[in-house]
């Protein structure tokens, strides 16, 4: 595939043109959050939104943060396009679209929506064993389950992609790329040519079904849920994967009494953590010396956990969670501020 | 006054007693208790839960017990034997609750449904390790009713399951029954801890009487049971001193029964023959006394309803003056060896025992009588096992002789 | 360990302090029984703190919740949580939680019970539980051995595996738990592993929530039995190995093939899905007897009359 550039302005012209002829708006520039759990395909769809912009004429820049997608962890991808990108990275309220393929992800980074964006959200729930945390909460600092927020479309991508869904869990990127083909507005055919050069190639014809019914599903459901909430809709309207009956809050009761302490935790971002061993406790598993990140702990002489590299820690508290001695806690200083918020 | 079957009586006394809870699974000749209690329990706020088994059975009312509810269940011989794990369990956890037998012929599924006696040794040691049961024996209807509410009051005062053990016709058999009780509260109920919550709470730490406080599950107490040994926290232990103390305080307590719990005598002042029996085989022997009088022996009978643990006093002094003792039983010698055990000096011992579902007539245990004292009279039938090879084949027959002139003259 | 007993103040003064970020869950925990006893590298010492972090978000003691466990490594661990914990014979603690709960529907009874107790010797009530649907919310540990015998196959462990009573390897097929109470009519049935404690407790969270009988399987570890005996590696070497199986809360994952070994010389652990594998709704026991409040009105509106009526003729 040839790729155009900014160097071929006749192209962007072009397609400028037939855009509008389309009765489409021109999409000159835009940016976009992608967010799920590693293994979902994140970075393929923003590798695909990247070619077909490329394709079409537009300067791309897309960042990737999947450090701990070996883990199952979380997975998040900025784009954005137009004549001429410098910066790469995006802050919150800057992306016009948003594309979730985990519902607790897409809720994560519903911050960086723009007002009037629309985020593109899979019902489908993962919680990674990492996003468990903001890395430095402890728990789950996002509201879990709570409705449907203002701009969001919630997509049931297994439902919708349909008999492409066999291929699952790979297939449900498709479905969102279609559904945002719609609102982006760059022709169907450079959506085609980008998803053909980027899917495994036996995996091909199922990703332009998913995308077409993908397209075909948002189109309708514009038409009706959309033009009736206008751009927010209820929490009723979600649609659900079978099996779950509707309203139920996945892991609602997690948002406990401490909520309001992790959250000052958040606010807060200096300071080192502190690991504390209960040496009577530890057995010398070395499941934490495994699992930790940065590797920060070690087993000393006799046997018993220790953090020789305790400034590299960031108080993910993978080693807490997964020490079978409970033998483990992680501290954080906090700021003279934060210390009235605490229960 | 009311005709009602033995059965039934045993739910009306547990209903009576504030049973609140009753699991069961069927087996004759005990299912009438369930069917009565799944009729009445409702009723009266309680449940009713048919289980899937009789070690589900028991489970489940150690759990409705541990509650803080009155709990019962009931079944026959190879339900009994599914039990005994269980029946250990509470003993050892101190959970309160009663236990109906309703015996019929075994082992195995043996005689279904004929009466039969073979339980009374199961009864106390069925359970694996050390341990001491409570065993009660009702002769008749009025008494499954009455004994029914005596067992919830033992076993609620002594934290302990509690067996109630009758037989097949007991069970099944119809007499006027005068429901209203006494008092049903003749006992102090179950104990609740002195001590306060907190973590120096001592659930098994025992009161005056050898019983663990144990409060009810979420009543503000957090503790742990367990079917381990355990300490006074209620934590696993294997100090063995601390498991020693453990077993005799359990054994000890359960002694408490025998003042509780009062024997039926019969024409004992001058007996110097004395016939033992229990259950339905109590309600002959007393005939049995008659006709032995009316032929000029001086007959008694002693009828323990605590069968265990056994009253050895009570019953050593009620076979202090006895020359012979006749102990009458539907089993091949399980109480006879407790007589005999306790029978001191030289009384002479001819148990009466019959074993294959038929129940013990008052000819065959005057014959048994006559026959023992050598004197021409009734000729007992071949079922009736005088001894034979048994355990008792060899108590001196000279020694008869001279209590047959004795008792004659 | 001083510190241990300050985790639930989450915050310290104004003046600026410490947060837990993780330990919270401690002020659950019997500190007088600490260390437990699993061995090192046991998976069911990560359940164990998955369920207490669950549990203190919820309540700030255990008072109204007890536990009920039967025999085995699994049911131990009841021992250490601070609650109304009673740890029952072998194979019966759902016999045991179904009389407590219908005598005391205020409490939250949980069991917890391990494949051999719940499977094997207790298989009858876990089925009956099930139908009965029954509010417990029954935590199944499942390490394939078992474990406090020394190692002996249990209905779980996978055809050709070696235990000490399997040493040609296992010659039978394993239950699959999940699929077993599924069958038997269980209302919310749930697998999880100590490998993501994080998913633990989101489906352990559910299945507190759901009324009725729950059933969560969690895949656990046994390293010095199983493991070792079958030579996959160390605590940490079984744990990073549950990252075969794919998590998922609520998808439906039952299309996940199991995989089977051409002969029982070749033991092949299958990849079972993980997350929310049924969910359904009806009338529970307790519905079913009426009971409100520990007390049955089942006699409210006469219906039994009728019935007795009717039965006597």
């Amino acid at each position: 595939m040839t790729v155009k550039t900014i160097d071929q302005p006749g192209t962007l012209v072009e397609q400028a043109r037939d855009l509008k002829e389309a009765n489409e708006p021109a999409i000159s520039q835009g940016n976009l959050v992608l967010a799920g759990v590693g293994g979902q395909g994140i970075i393929m769809a923003s590798n695909i939104i990247s070619l077909a912009c490329l394709e079409s004429g537009l300067d791309v820049k897309k960042s990737e943060v999947h450090g701990m997608s070996q883990r199952g962890g979380t997975v998040v991808s900025h784009v954005r396009f137009g004549h001429e990108v410098h910066s790469v990275m995006l802050e919150p309220k800057q992306a016009e679209w948003i594309i979730a393929l985990e519902w607790e992800e897409g809720l994560r980074f519903l911050e960086y929506l723009k007002p009037g964006g629309v985020a593109f959200m899979s019902t489908e729930r993962r919680i990674p064993p990492t996003a468990f945390a903001d890395r430095l909460g402890g728990k789950i600092d996002y509201a879990l389950g709570a409705g449907v927020p203002r701009g969001v479309v919630p997509v049931d991508t297994y439902a919708v992609a349909g008999e492409a869904a066999a291929e699952r869990p790979v297939i449900a990127q498709t479905v969102l790329l279609g559904a945002l083909s719609v609102d982006m507005g760059l022709s169907q055919e450079t959506w085609r040519e980008a998803i053909a050069a980027t899917v495994p190639p036996k995996a091909v014809q199922a990703n332009l079904i998913a995308f077409e019914n993908g397209r075909t599903w948002y189109e309708r459901w514009k038409k009706t849920t959309g033009s009736k909430l206008g751009s927010s809709v209820k929490a009723n309207d979600i649609q659900q994967p079978e099996g779950v009956s509707p309203g139920v809050s996945l892991g609602g009761s997690s948002n406990g009494p401490s909520a309001s302490a992790s959250a000052s935790v958040k606010d807060w971002r200096g300071g080192a953590p502190r690991i504390e061993v209960i040496r009577d406790w530890c057995k010398g598993c070395n499941i934490c010396v495994i699992v930790c990140p940065e590797r920060v702990l070690s087993l000393d002489r006799f046997d018993i956990v220790v953090a020789s590299k305790p400034d590299r820690c960031t108080a993910c508290g993978l080693c807490a969670r997964l020490c079978p001695d409970m033998a483990i806690e992680i501290w954080v200083d906090t700021p003279a501020h934060v210390g009235t918020g605490g229960e | 006054m009311r005709l009602i079957q033995g059965n039934e009586a045993c739910a009306e006394g547990a209903i009576a007693a504030g049973c609140r809870f009753f699991a069961g699974y069927p087996i004759s000749p005990s299912s009438e208790i369930a069917e009565a209690m799944a009729r009445m329990l409702p009723r009266h706020g309680g449940v009713f839960l048919q289980a899937e088994d009789e070690l589900a059975s028991l489970g489940a009312v150690l759990g409705a017990a541990l509650g803080g509810t009155k709990a019962m269940t009931a079944t026959s011989g190879p339900g009994f034997s599914l039990m005994q794990e269980h029946i250990g369990y509470g003993y050892l956890a101190e959970i309160p609750c009663v236990v109906v037998d309703v015996m019929r012929g075994g082992p195995s599924t043996g005689l279904p449904t004929q009466p039969s006696q073979g339980d009374v040794m199961q009864a106390q040691w069925g359970s694996h390790g050390d341990r001491a049961a409570v065993v009660l024996a009702p002769v008749g209807v009025q008494e499954v009713y009455d004994l029914t509410i005596q067992a919830f009051g033992l076993s609620e005062t002594l934290r302990m399951p509690v067996t109630l053990l009758f037989d097949e016709v007991v069970g099944h058999m119809r007499e006027g029954v005068d429901l209203a009780m006494d008092d049903p509260m003749t006992f102090g109920g179950r104990p609740r801890p002195s001590q306060p919550a907190g973590p120096s709470f001592r659930p098994y730490k025992a009161n005056a009487a050898g019983v663990a406080e144990l409060p009810d599950f979420g009543r503000g107490y957090r503790f742990h049971v367990t079917g381990l040994m355990h300490d006074e926290r209620g934590f696993p232990t294997t100090d063995t001193s601390v498991v020693a103390a453990l077993l005799e305080r359990l054994e000890n307590k359960a002694q408490a029964a025998k003042e509780l719990v009062t024997p039926e005598t019969y024409l004992m002042d001058d007996a110097t023959l004395v016939l033992v029996a229990y259950g339905i085989t109590g309600r002959t022997a007393k005939a049995a006394v008659d006709a032995l009088r009316s032929r000029g022996i001086r007959a008694g009978l002693w009828r323990p309803r605590l069968l265990w643990p056994v009253q050895d006093e009570m019953l050593r002094g009620a076979l202090q003056n006895a020359e012979m003792v006749v102990v009458a039983e539907m089993n091949r010698g399980q109480w006879a060896r407790e007589v005999e055990r306790v029978t001191t000096g030289s009384a002479i011992l001819r148990p009466l025992l019959v074993a294959g579902g038929a129940t013990i007539t008052t000819e065959e245990m005057v014959g048994h009588v006559l026959d023992a004292l050598e004197a021409p009279g009734i000729a007992s039938p071949d079922r009736v096992s005088r001894g034979g090879t048994g355990p008792y084949a060899n108590r001196s027959s000279a020694g008869a002789v001279a209590l047959e002139s004795k008792v004659v003259e | 360990m001083s510190t241990v007993m300050d985790t639930d103040t989450a915050v310290h003064g104004a003046a600026g302090g410490s947060v837990a970020i993780t330990g919270k869950e401690k002020r659950l925990l019997r500190h007088a029984m600490m260390p437990h006893m699993l061995c090192p590298g046991c998976g069911h010492g990560i359940v164990l703190d998955a369920m207490l972090s669950v549990l203190s978000e919820r309540y700030e003691d255990l008072d109204n919740v007890a536990f009920v466990a039967g025999i085995g490594c699994s049911s131990r661990i009841i021992g250490y949580i601070d609650a109304c914990t009673l740890h029952t014979a072998h194979g019966r603690p759902l016999s045991f939680a179904t009389g407590l709960k219908l005598a005391r529907p205020d409490l939250t009874v949980v069991v917890i019970t391990g494949d051999g107790d719940g499977l094997s010797i207790g298989g009858n009530h876990l089925i009956h539980a099930a139908r009965r649907n029954v509010d417990l919310t029954c935590v199944l540990l499942n390490n394939e051995i078992y474990g406090m015998t020394g190692g002996q196959a249990a209905p779980t462990t996978v055809l050709g595996a070696y235990t000490s009573t399997t040493p040609l390897g296992n010659t039978q097929h394993p239950f699959d738990a999940a699929e077993l109470a599924k069958a038997a009519g269980a209302t919310f049935v749930a697998r999880s592993q100590s490998y993501r404690p994080q998913v633990f407790g989101e489906l352990f969270s559910q299945a507190l929530d759901h009324v009725g009988f729950s059933f969560l399987e969690v895949m656990s570890d046994c390293t010095e039995y199983f493991g070792r005996t079958n030579r996959f590696g160390e605590g940490a070497d079984m744990l990073m190995g549950q990252a075969r199986y794919e998590p998922s809360i609520d998808a439906d994952l039952a299309r996940i093939p199991t995989v089977e070994p051409v002969t029982i010389k070749q033991p092949v652990r299958p990849v079972l899905p993980i997350g929310v594998l049924h969910r359904s709704s009806r009338l529970t026991l307790e519905e079913t007897l009426g009971i409100e409040g520990g007390r049955s009105s089942g006699v409210a509106d006469g219906k039994l009359d009728d019935a007795v009526q009717r039965m006597d003729g």
